[in-house]
């Protein structure tokens, strides 16, 4: 695989995705700082931003395009932890705890990435309580998005885990006006590493779906054609 | 615990001794409780956070048919209810004391942020308390996701008794009931015991008066590290 070639780098005091960030309420100068001191990397489908185990040397913010955080378990099989979009920041975590990253970031599809150096990105946090509080409000959801993972993991079926994986994708990136397609091509192989589960098993649960008219496939992307029957399939004690 | 560049002037031992000094003073005591008492319930309004100073609580997820999943269970110097007091949500399970020792202090959410306010550092260590439990709860999702059962029970008893244990005449004793432990693999208890028959007769571990024993740690370290799947 080659490597991501540069392009020139927005800046971030006019970037469109900043409105989506810790960094939206971030005032000018520590905006300069941090525009100042990044690079900007575009990453083709499938290679990786940060991978497991590898020392952290900066904080990444997603300019546009979509990732994938995934951990590899003993089996060698994947688990997909969360989803990123344009405006979320990545590598937070690691920076924190001071820890090799836990988790591989991978691009689904053509991304963009800034990445701010580890020293820079500390001085702008020491000078900016606002941003420390917003840093540890997004650990405290990415904490309830995995225990709620946790939960469906232990105690839904197979069908319930994969409507739930569905309802995580179209929440995350959303449905296109259009035509109500999931905003986001996935794999069979990456919605069972979602839901815990075989392809095997993904591929038959999905075509039950299919027949239900639940859901429906239009090329590579999956439209939702019953919203309330697949919140239904996904929490059916509800 | 592990210090970032700039917090290395605070030694370890001074960060968590000031974190504790800082709650304890600023927070309210609360009275002894019993175990098994819920502590805070489902859909609560928590406007603040627990602050454990003893015992061990429960957080766990009610699934029906008297089966729970434990999410994580809170030790002294926990915080319970600061996920939800920073994404202003209600409280989505249920906290319950696992050993009548219980105390701790309750800190409205008014007083959480003059602590994390009035000292700065304070909110680097919540943040690496939130990070610790971040990589707990993926790391039991990958396992819970990929692992066999019986391999994902032998990691569980290896991880609780090197944590707490209490030495007997023939082995080890975890300090969890086989209903706990079932809760924090996310199965049933019927299921478990299914699972632990397996392994009493290979003489790994014995069920002695409804309490397991581990009997050898060694074959069931081999099981964890996937060398011995029968």
């Amino acid at each position: 695989m080659k490597n991501p070639k540069k392009i020139e780098s927005p800046s971030c005091q006019s970037c469109v995705s900043r409105e989506n960030s810790m960094f939206c309420s971030m005032a000018h100068p520590d905006l300069g700082k941090l525009s100042d001191s990044k690079s900007f990397t575009s990453y083709r489908k499938g290679q990786s931003v940060f991978t497991e185990g590898s020392q952290p040397f900066g904080l990444f913010c997603i300019y546009s395009g979509k990732v994938k955080v995934h951990k590899l378990g003993d089996d060698g099989k994947e688990q997909i932890v969360r989803f990123a979009k344009p405006g979320n920041v990545l590598g937070y975590r690691a920076l924190m705890s001071g820890d090799n990253y836990n988790a591989t970031a991978t691009a689904l599809e053509e991304t963009y990435v800034c990445c701010f150096p580890k020293s820079v990105y500390f001085e702008v946090l020491k000078s900016n309580a606002s941003l420390s509080f917003l840093i540890i409000k997004q650990l405290a959801e990415d904490l309830r998005g995995a225990e709620k993972m946790i939960i469906s993991m232990a105690q839904k079926h197979v069908r319930e885990r994969i409507a739930d994986a569905l309802l995580m994708l179209s929440n995350c990136y959303g449905l296109s006006v259009t035509d109500s397609t999931i905003n986001a091509i996935l794999t069979r192989e990456e919605i069972s590493d979602i839901a815990g589960t075989s392809t095997e098993t993904t591929i038959r649960v999905l075509s039950d779906l299919k027949k239900e008219k639940i859901i429906n496939f239009v090329g590579k992307k999956i439209r939702v054609l019953n919203q309330q029957a697949l919140q239904q399939s996904a929490n059916p004690l509800t | 615990m592990k210090t970032n560049s700039f917090l290395e002037p605070l030694s370890e031992t001074e960060e968590i001794f000031n974190l504790q000094q800082c709650f304890a003073e600023q927070g309210r005591a609360l009275v002894s409780v019993r175990t098994n008492q819920k502590l805070i319930k489902k859909s609560d309004g928590f406007d603040g956070v627990l602050h454990i100073t003893s015992g061990k609580v429960k957080i766990v997820q009610d699934a029906g048919k008297a089966r729970e999943t434990i999410i994580w269970i809170a030790h002294s110097g926990d915080l319970i209810g600061l996920e939800e007091l920073l994404t202003g949500q209600l409280f989505t399970f249920d906290a319950i004391a696992m050993t009548p020792d219980v105390n701790g202090t309750f800190i409205s959410k008014s007083r959480m942020n003059s602590i994390t306010e009035g000292t700065p550092f304070l909110s680097m260590t919540i943040a690496k308390m939130i990070c610790s439990r971040l990589d707990s709860v993926e790391t039991r999702l990958t396992s819970i996701a990929g692992k066999r059962i019986e391999k994902h029970f032998a990691e569980l008893l290896i991880e609780l008794i090197s944590a707490e244990f209490e030495t007997i005449k023939n082995g080890l004793q975890p300090g969890y009931t086989i209903k706990d432990m079932a809760g924090l693999m996310g199965t049933s208890k019927a299921y478990l015991y299914k699972v632990i028959a397996h392994l009493v007769k290979r003489d790994i571990v014995k069920v002695v008066n409804k309490k397991l024993e581990i009997r050898n740690s060694d074959l069931l370290k081999r099981i964890a590290d996937g060398e011995l799947i029968e």
